[in-house]
């Protein structure tokens, strides 16, 4: 064995002790609670467990949750969400020392052990195991699925002319392009319906519905996790359980939040997506006040952070999902009061977008711009330049417009350390621009994209809102189903294994059907192959998002003495990192108190300002507040200043009454 | 001899038998409780108790949960088991003082319990009830709140809530600045101050009353608010008392959260109590109605507590809501028929709306107490001078509190007195006992109108050589639907069956309902001809009629049976025969 052999092993053997050492140091295992079988429910926490600078357990640090396994059908988003564990303790540990990450990576484990036992058929199933009378015919469970052709998966039966005694309609036709597709007939082309579309099963209890009660992947049974909590709860829908929070592990989940106010940021991996459809902002559930979708003044941080994931993961879109009522991730951004975002992990690579494959695309939107249109080959950033240099606007205003979110931030912490005047001075020369310029400052500075203002396009559609239309090809994709597009990915990419082909197969109830279908899981899990890249990118935008949690630093800004025994106390709070310390629905639902500073004097001795302030929020990237009182007490004589904040921490300055404290 | 008849008139009791006719309508009962005076939840324990000693075959006490500060919460069953378990029959939960200050509604849920049980064998009309129906009667849903109210000093308006410590003020403390009583009166009254520019003078004959002047006349007074002092210095006053959690908005229907909904608590059920109460209802699906007792206002609420929830209130329920809420304002004098978003407030997350559009329970809420019930005249808010006849000459001035001068930190010398937490919502103790039994027999009207069916017409024929009808018309003799039309809509709760079983092991071949007795079709069930599934049960005060086609021989018999969770089964048996 070589000398440098030797030493590489060496070398790589203490590296691997290291990380050893350091996972065990950083991650601490526990559980929220036990799930319905009493299956624990795991948490890991991935923190320095000694306290920070500030003096904050892993458990008073600001922290980000990410939470997978909802919908045991996507098996990829407890498996990324594990190998999160590792990857962030050994390449990311430095984020571990003021911040915290907690991971809980299977919330439904008793569907994972159900469908493990030995035989069970592979089923498109996802939700808790729970008695529970589905069809409400004082019967439970007695009609689940089964895999009758006994190929290990619940797939589909497809059922030709179905006779009037079997109680079902034809309502759908082999799509004649490829008869694999199920889909409804057009009868403006002379289609009419030939087949009923059935799960795999019997109707075990003779009541004329296939497979409505039961939890092998049948039509009814369970309790969809992502429909079960409380905010929007679809009360009496299929899945939605027979109250909010009807389940141990939804339960134990909301509860264990609760204890834990330090969580400032919420990842859900499962079925739903809020990264790459960012949801509707401003509208309101009808008692007037619980938000549909995120509120308005979340939605440039919905933006940004939508552009980081796309950054970090190379994914450009995503199916939406199902309908967020009832979800984990709603009621964390509605209710908890959290910036909260959930995402699929793996799409289809037809929605990947190659950052190479992009720019033919945008090629093709700045062709189709019309003829008049301002300068075509000008970067965004130049057209902005150009349009406030025209409008006479000073440097320092252009130069914060065309800079990039990094830029910007410091320039903004720059600006809190100018004297009054001077920022009077530029907020008086921005408010001497154009209105509409006068706008897009304001809207940047709240951390919103702008566009340079252009002619509105003929029939008014925006750029980029939709794709090129035209084209043949593009458009016969466009009009390719789901289902098309799945299949296509099967058969060209994954040598065929998608989709069970339909095979006869004579029923006992219904004679002679077909039976095929998707592979179940085939559609939201990736292949063994890609689950590095995945977990690798969803490390880096987990970290990512670590790094823009909020954080609140506290300072003394002056000490002034006024008059023997009088002095003016002025404090500054600077949030150090890109989110508010108070998202917009934190600031609506008041979950939590502001940040509290609790001046530890007599009321009496407070000639001004108020003993107990409040800071509702600090905007990120160095946005600050201030605190002035102005207090009668000894000169040199000490007063103790009280920080509360539930989130970021509390802290205690001693503030000493001597000249010139800065 | 007198003792010879008294022992006889016991061992007749005792034996469940017909009571002897009563010489005058008081009905004698093994328990004294006045209803003429409040009790403490301790107290309120001990009738409990007492009363579930003296009739142990009507009544069992259990305890189905803790409070937050660790008092048992009960509910008292009470069923007569020598006509069946409770849960088989169908059964009306009624409790009372969710709102800790509220508190003759826990007094209304005690009187239903002691006048049931005592009427039981002795009233002819009741003991049939009991006979048919079981009764949940859970006096507090809310004791720590009521606790509060009697052992600290408070307002009638005070107390409502558990006793969950909530940041009001937001400032990051809990409970930190509660009102103070400052004068030891046990009650917390008002604060007036002497202002050169006040606008309010005392009354130079009666210094209990405090008038505004006239714009341009000067005063001298000015109120300064609630009886309290700035506890923690933050230059507010009572900003922060105790609890916070209004459990009447902690139910999963509609439930939304406390910026939505003030008060509803961290999410559905989050409460000891309330999920207690939740257990125990979601256990007992033969709950066909339900009652929720509150002060005040003299209403009869129902649902829907938000207007866009009105479609959750099918308009067949609409009709069984209104008619029975009809008679019950002719029971309860001064009390007005309400639906709650619409002539009260908006409500998300309510009891009595979890009851009916969760679970599809008939169920109201009585606010007891309306000030028309002062004068009993057409009077139905009486102006300070009379209600000033009213504290001095009816309730002697128990309801007063003189004022007192108080040296306050923060206000100096200050005035506090005025009207104590007893001067209104409670119904004055006098009248109280006329109230509770007002609304107790409300109630068990309303639980007279659970589903009762029976078979109308059992009748079979010959349809062919071994082929049999069996016709059946099972009737509901009540207004209350044995599945109320939400049920049937919200596929809630678990549907009727009818069933046919040839006793001999003949065949079902088909069988269909009808709509009138003389119809020769049948409308047929397409599977499952013998076990034939009703989600919308049998209609109020109507009927159905199903046609069985059986196979067998003549002189065979077959067993029909009617089963529901919100009705007493039934089973008749039919032999086959012309």
């Amino acid at each position: 064995m070589s000398v440098f052999l030797a030493s590489a092993i060496a070398f790589s053997l203490a590296a691997h002790a290291l990380a050893q050492d350091a996972s065990e140091r950083l991650v601490e295992v526990s559980s929220i609670g036990k799930s319905r079988s009493g299956r624990t429910l795991q948490l890991l926490r991935l923190a320095h467990p000694e306290p920070d600078s500030l003096g904050r357990t892993p458990d008073q640090r600001p922290a980000l949750l990410i939470v997978a396994g909802l919908d045991a059908r996507h098996e990829i988003g407890p498996r990324v969400a594990r190998s999160l564990v590792d990857r962030l303790v050994t390449n990311h540990a430095d984020l571990l020392r003021d911040r915290t990450v907690y991971i809980i990576p299977d919330l439904n484990p008793d569907n994972a052990a159900f469908f493990a036992r030995a035989g069970a058929p592979k089923s498109d199933f996802g939700r808790t195991i729970v008695e529970y009378d589905a069809d409400r015919d004082a019967r439970v469970n007695e009609d689940p699925a089964e895999d009758l052709n006994a190929d290990g998966l619940i797939t589909m039966m497809r059922v030709k002319h179905p006779p009037p005694a079997t109680g079902l309609t034809a309502d759908l036709i082999p799509d004649p392009d490829d008869p694999r597709i199920m889909r409804k007939p057009d009868p403006a082309k002379g289609e009419a319906p030939t087949h009923a579309l059935l799960i795999e099963g019997l109707d075990n209890d003779g009541d004329g519905r296939f497979n409505e009660d039961g939890p092998h992947g049948s039509a009814g049974g369970g309790v969809d996790l992502n429909m079960n909590f409380p905010a929007l709860w679809p009360e009496h829908a299929d899945g939605a359980g027979p109250y909010s929070l009807s389940e141990p592990e939804s339960l134990a989940l909301v509860r264990w939040m609760l204890t834990r106010d330090n969580i400032v940021c919420v990842l859900v991996f499962g079925p739903h997506d809020n990264l790459l459809n960012i949801p509707e902002a401003g509208r309101n559930a009808p008692d007037g006040r619980e938000p549909l979708g995120i509120e308005s003044d979340d939605k440039p941080y919905y933006e940004e952070i939508a552009r980081l994931f796309k950054d970090t993961t190379g994914m450009t879109g995503a199916p939406k999902g199902p309908d967020a009522a009832g979800s984990f991730h709603q009621w964390a951004y509605a209710h908890f009061a959290v910036h909260a975002f959930t995402t699929p992990v793996w799409v289809r690579p037809d929605l990947v977008k190659a950052k190479e494959a992009e720019k033919p695309a945008d090629a093709d939107a700045d062709a189709e711009k019309p003829a008049d249109a301002d300068q075509p080959d000008e970067s965004p950033a130049d057209a902005i330049r150009r349009e406030f240099q025209a409008a006479g606007a000073p440097q320092f205003i252009i130069d914060f417009m065309v800079a990039t979110p990094e830029e910007r931030a410091e320039l903004m912490a720059q600006a809190q350390d100018r004297t009054p005047e001077e920022q009077r001075e530029r907020m008086a020369a921005v408010m001497a621009l154009p209105e509409e310029l006068r706008a897009k400052v304001m809207a940047v500075a709240q951390g919103q994209q702008v566009q340079p203002s252009a002619p509105p396009r003929a029939g008014g559609r925006q750029q980029g809102a939709r794709p090129a239309q035209g084209a043949q090809g593009a458009a016969s994709r466009a009009r390719e189903s789901d289902d098309a597009k799945w299949l296509k990915y099967s058969d060209e990419q994954r040598n065929r294994e998608g989709f069970a082909d339909w095979q006869p197969f004579d029923h006992p109830q219904l004679g002679p059907v077909e039976i095929g279908g998707f592979v179940p899981g085939f559609r939201a899990n990736p292949p063994e192959s890609e689950w590095t890249r995945l977990a690798d990118e969803q490390t880096a935008f987990a970290a990512a998002l670590l790094g823009k949690l909020p954080d609140l630093a506290v300072e003394l800004h002056a000490v002034e003495r006024l008059s023997t025994g009088l002095w003016r106390i002025t404090v500054r709070g600077v949030n150090t990192r890109y989110f508010p310390t108070a998202s917009a629905i934190a600031r609506k639902a008041r979950r939590l108190p502001p940040i509290v500073l609790d001046l530890r004097v007599e009321q009496d001795a407070v000639v001004a300002g108020q003993r107990i302030t409040r800071w509702d929020n600090i905007d990120g990237s160095g946005g600050a507040a201030y605190a002035e009182w102005t207090v009668a007490a000894p000169d040199g004589s000490a007063i103790t200043l009280d920080i509360r904040s539930a989130a970021l921490g509390n802290r205690t300055l001693t503030i000493t009454l001597t000249e010139d404290q800065r | 001899m007198r003792i010879a008849h008294a022992v006889l008139a016991a061992c007749t009791l005792a034996a469940g038998g017909a009571a002897p006719a009563v010489a005058q309508p008081h009905v004698e009962g093994r328990v004294e409780i006045a209803f003429n005076r409040y009790y403490t939840y301790a107290e309120l324990e001990d009738h409990m108790k007492r009363i579930a000693a003296a009739y142990p075959d009507l009544v069992e006490l259990r305890e189905i949960g803790r409070s937050l500060q660790g008092r048992s919460l009960w509910v008292a069953i009470v069923n007569s088991p020598k006509t069946g378990p409770h849960t088989t029959k169908p059964a009306m939960w009624i409790d009372g003082n969710v709102h800790g200050n509220e508190v003759q509604s826990a007094e209304a849920v005690l009187y239903s319990l002691w006048y049931l049980t005592k009427a039981y064998g002795q009233v002819p009309s009741l003991t049939d009830l009991l006979d048919r129906c079981s009764f949940y009667f859970m006096v507090s849903v809310n004791p720590d709140g009521r606790e509060y109210w009697f052992d600290e000093a408070n307002t009638p308006h005070s107390s409502r809530s558990n006793q969950r410590p909530v940041d009001d003020d937001r400032d990051g403390l809990f409970d930190e600045d509660p009102p103070d009583d400052l004068d030891g009166d046990g009650s917390i009254t008002q604060m007036w101050i002497r202002d050169p520019d006040g606008r309010w003078e005392r009354d130079k004959h009666d210094p209990r009353v405090f008038r505004r002047v006239r714009d341009d006349q000067r005063g001298e007074w000015t109120l300064l608010g609630s009886e309290g002092i700035d506890n923690d210095g933050d230059g507010r006053i009572n900003e922060d008392g105790p609890g916070g959690d209004d459990m009447n908005r902690n139910w999963p229907s509609g439930w939304k959260p406390s910026y939505a909904q003030g008060g509803a608590g961290e999410f559905p059920f989050s409460n000891p109590e309330t999920r207690a109460v939740g257990d125990f209802i979601m256990a007992h699906p033969n709950i066909a109605a339900g009652q929720s007792y509150h002060n005040a206002g003299g209403m009869i609420l129902r649902g829907p507590g938000a207007q866009f929830r009105e479609n959750l209130y099918p308009r067949s329920d609409a009709r069984v809501y209104d008619e029975i809420a009809r008679i019950g304002e002719d029971m309860l004098s001064y009390y007005r028929s309400m639906i709650i978003w619409r002539d009260l407030y908006t409500v998300h997350g309510g009891f009595v709306n979890w009851l009916a559009e969760g679970l599809g329970i008939i169920s109201f809420t009585n606010e007891l107490w309306t000030n028309a019930r002062y004068f009993q005249r057409d009077i139905s808010n009486p102006d300070d001078e009379r209600m000033w006849l009213f504290r001095d000459r009816l309730q002697f001035g128990l309801a007063f509190k003189d004022y007192t001068e108080f040296d306050h930190p923060q206000h100096g010398p200050v005035l506090v007195g005025g009207l104590n937490k007893w001067s209104s919502r409670s119904t004055p103790t006098f009248m109280l006992e006329e109230e509770c039994h007002r609304n107790f027999a409300f109630t068990m009207f309303h639980a007279d109108h659970m589903p009762l069916l029976a078979f109308e017409r059992v009748e079979t024929a010959r349809a062919g050589d071994g082929l049999w009808t069996v016709t059946v018309q099972v009737r509901n003799d009540r207004l209350i639907p044995s599945r109320t039309a939400i049920q049937a809509q919200r596929r809630i709760g678990t549907n009727d069956l009818l069933t046919c079983e040839p006793l001999a092991g003949g065949r079902v071949a088909a069988s269909g309902s009808m709509n009138t007795w003389r119809d020769t079709r049948i409308d047929p069930v397409p599977f499952e001809p013998a076990r034939v599934q009703l989600p919308a049960g049998v209609p109020g005060r109507g009927s159905v009629i199903h046609r069985f086609y059986v196979e067998g021989k003549p002189g065979e018999t077959v067993r029909i049976r009617y089963t529901g969770e919100r009705a007493k089964d039934i089973e008749t048996t039919i032999t086959l025969g012309d």
